[in-house]
């Protein structure tokens, strides 16, 4: 990912005075080829520094992203509760109640918050609940709430889907046979065999939620990364883009980790060996 | 005479199909006594699980129970609610069932699948739990017992899958144990072994034993007293040695003469009942076995023969039974 990108951006071309273009060349490096700048970038990478910023001259990239990289962790974090939250509860209803009223108004629910994007349902809440009228003391609980709307309606549909599965299984029926209360039945034998799916989804779905948060954080007008990953590539920022992308990367890595984790742990049929 | 534990009377069951029931179980009744081990057996689609499971109302959503009553120790098990039949799960009326396999929860370890039902019903701690569930691996002969119930279902081998389920089964000292098919997913060998210890078991505990099964040879080895189902309907029904060794029921006849000896010629095929049996949900209003039967007459496809009493130990449902008695 890190060899591709420092290709596209250099591919382009800046508009600025001559004069303080080849000083602030100079001051980047960009004077150099590109294969030398990418040698430069990666000698200061293995250090954990992304370079200075080409745009806030007060700032380097690290302590730009240091600032803003917990807002959008926060709302990733929320969003990923909200989703986790609504959509297995979701999902776990109207699997109980299958092919009721109940479970056909919710999936139907869930297929609209699949269908309707982001920046149409973002705005919509927003005015509802006059996010605007408050900017100083920014609340990240509606934006979370509509990051996680479409991840929620998707964790539905598959917990739904892994419920049906797991019920009809023999165990289940092992279960019954031994007199355990139907709550029981549900929230230990059947749950956790049909969360594996979602555990599939969420490695992915947490890069969506992170790259989501973009569009997310410039409606509510929040100070995220996802902002500042659009603003550095129209502001030219190289070593912006590259940081966010890097730490971006990093992340989605990392939560695919976790995601991998987490299936060893729900089915104990994926566990290695220990010897 | 032994007191009777169970009692099913005109037990019908039907699967739902597009609007449509599809009769499965017509009309049966029989009893068990305390202590006693029943064989059901029939073919595969004859209803015997159906009947069986039926009891504990374990079957699948679009099973129906058409009509009947199961009285077992003073309580209709067919008119109970769900708390109170939840009581008698586990409990008063254990199953072992046929896919040891399947019938585990591989995401839990065995000790707490063991634990659950105690845990429910006797109300012990974690702690008696344990200690119990290590006891009744030992009872089942599973190898290194403390070791084994931490483990995960899947790294355990099929029979001792099976040797937890029935561990598990008998872990409330139920009065009687269903046991669906419960050798049939596994080798021969382990087959033997298992069985043998369903019966053990069942003779030091002192209980009941309903056992389905389509193979004559386990009905012999294990049960007291055998019935015979073909289309959801007993078509015989009495003590094991009498049925077994003098048929009356030209079904059951043609079954055990379809039985391989180990004595016999090997050059000589075996005998096949000629045809199939009805399709399920299409049980005839007369004798279900008249199309396959060597000696059914018009009689025999005008009104479906009662079972009736041969003997004390031994009935049958067949309009001719007396006049094939030396066939």
């Amino acid at each position: 990912m890190v060899r591709m990108a420092p290709g596209d951006p250099f591919a382009r071309e800046q508009g600025t005075d001559p004069a303080i273009q080849a000083a602030l060349n100079e001051k980047y490096h960009l004077d150099k080829p590109v294969v030398t700048q990418f040698f430069y970038y990666l000698g200061h990478l293995c250090t954990g520094d992304l370079g200075p910023s080409s745009k806030y001259k007060d700032k380097s990239v690290n302590e730009h992203i240091a600032e803003n990289l917990g807002v959008s962790l926060k709302l990733g974090v929320i969003a990923l509760f909200f989703a986790l939250l609504l959509g297995i509860s979701t999902g776990v209803v109207s699997a109980v109640k299958q092919n009721s009223w109940m479970d056909y108004s919710l999936m139907s629910v869930s297929l609209i918050g699949l269908s309707i994007p982001i920046f149409v349902i973002g705005p919509i809440l927003a005015l509802l609940f006059n996010a605007y009228q408050d900017t100083e003391n920014i609340s990240l609980i509606l934006p979370g709430f509509t990051l996680a709307l479409p991840f929620a309606a998707r964790i539905a549909r598959l917990a739904r889907a892994g419920m049906l599965e797991v019920v009809h299984q023999d165990f289940v029926r092992t279960a019954r046979s031994k007199g355990l209360p139907e709550s029981r039945i549900v929230f230990v034998h059947v749950l956790r065999g049909s969360l594996i799916p979602v555990i599939g989804f969420l490695g992915p779905a947490i890069a969506a939620i992170l790259t989501g948060s973009l569009v997310v954080e410039k409606i509510f007008q929040i100070p995220g990364l996802g902002r500042d990953f659009v603003e550095s590539a129209l502001n030219r920022d190289y070593n912006m883009v590259l940081g966010t992308v890097i730490v971006y990367g990093t992340l989605v890595i990392f939560c695919n980790l976790i995601a991998d984790i987490a299936y060893g742990l729900l089915d104990p049929r994926v566990r290695y060996e220990q010897q | 005479m032994t007191d009777v534990l169970l009692q099913v009377n005109d037990f019908s069951i039907a699967y739902r199909k597009h609007g449509e029931d599809l009769g499965v179980v017509d009309h049966i009744d029989f009893h068990l006594n305390s202590g006693e081990s029943l064989g059901l057996v029939g073919e595969s689609g004859c209803g015997k699980s159906t009947t069986a499971l039926g009891l504990l109302k374990l079957l699948p959503k679009n099973a129906r129970i058409l009509s009947g009553s199961a009285q077992f120790q003073g309580q209709d098990l067919l008119a109970l609610n769900d708390k109170s039949l939840r009581n008698i799960r586990g409990r008063k009326i254990a199953c072992i069932f046929q896919d040891p396999m399947s019938s585990l929860n591989p995401y839990m370890r065995i000790v707490d699948q063991l634990c659950e039902p105690m845990r429910l019903h006797l109300k012990l701690s974690k702690e008696q739990a344990v200690q119990e569930s290590i006891k009744l691996a030992k009872q089942v002969a599973l190898p290194e017992p403390e070791k084994s119930i931490i483990k995960f279902p899947h790294e355990l081998s099929g029979g001792q899958r099976q040797r937890i389920m029935i561990a598990m089964a008998l872990s409330c000292k139920p009065d009687l144990l269903i046991a669906d098919e419960p050798s049939t997913a596994l080798d021969v060998t382990v087959q033997k072994q298992i069985l043998d210890l369903i019966k053990s078991l069942q003779q030091e505990m002192g209980m009941a034993l309903l056992l389905i099964t389509h193979d004559l040879g386990v009905v012999h080895q294990v049960c007291d007293r055998v019935a015979v189902l073909y289309a959801g309907r007993i078509v015989e029904s009495g003590n094991c040695d009498s049925v077994l060794q003098r048929p009356r029921h030209p079904y059951t006849k043609s079954l055990m003469r379809a039985v391989p000896r180990i004595d016999g010629d090997s050059d000589e095929s075996l005998a096949v009942i000629e045809g199939l049996p009805p399709a399920i949900g299409q049980i005839p209003q007369h004798c279900a076995f008249a199309n396959r039967c060597p000696h059914a007459e018009d009689q025999c496809r005008d009104n479906i023969p009662p079972l009736e009493d041969i003997n004390d130990h031994h009935q049958c449902a067949c309009a001719r039974y007396e006049e094939l008695e030396h066939d």
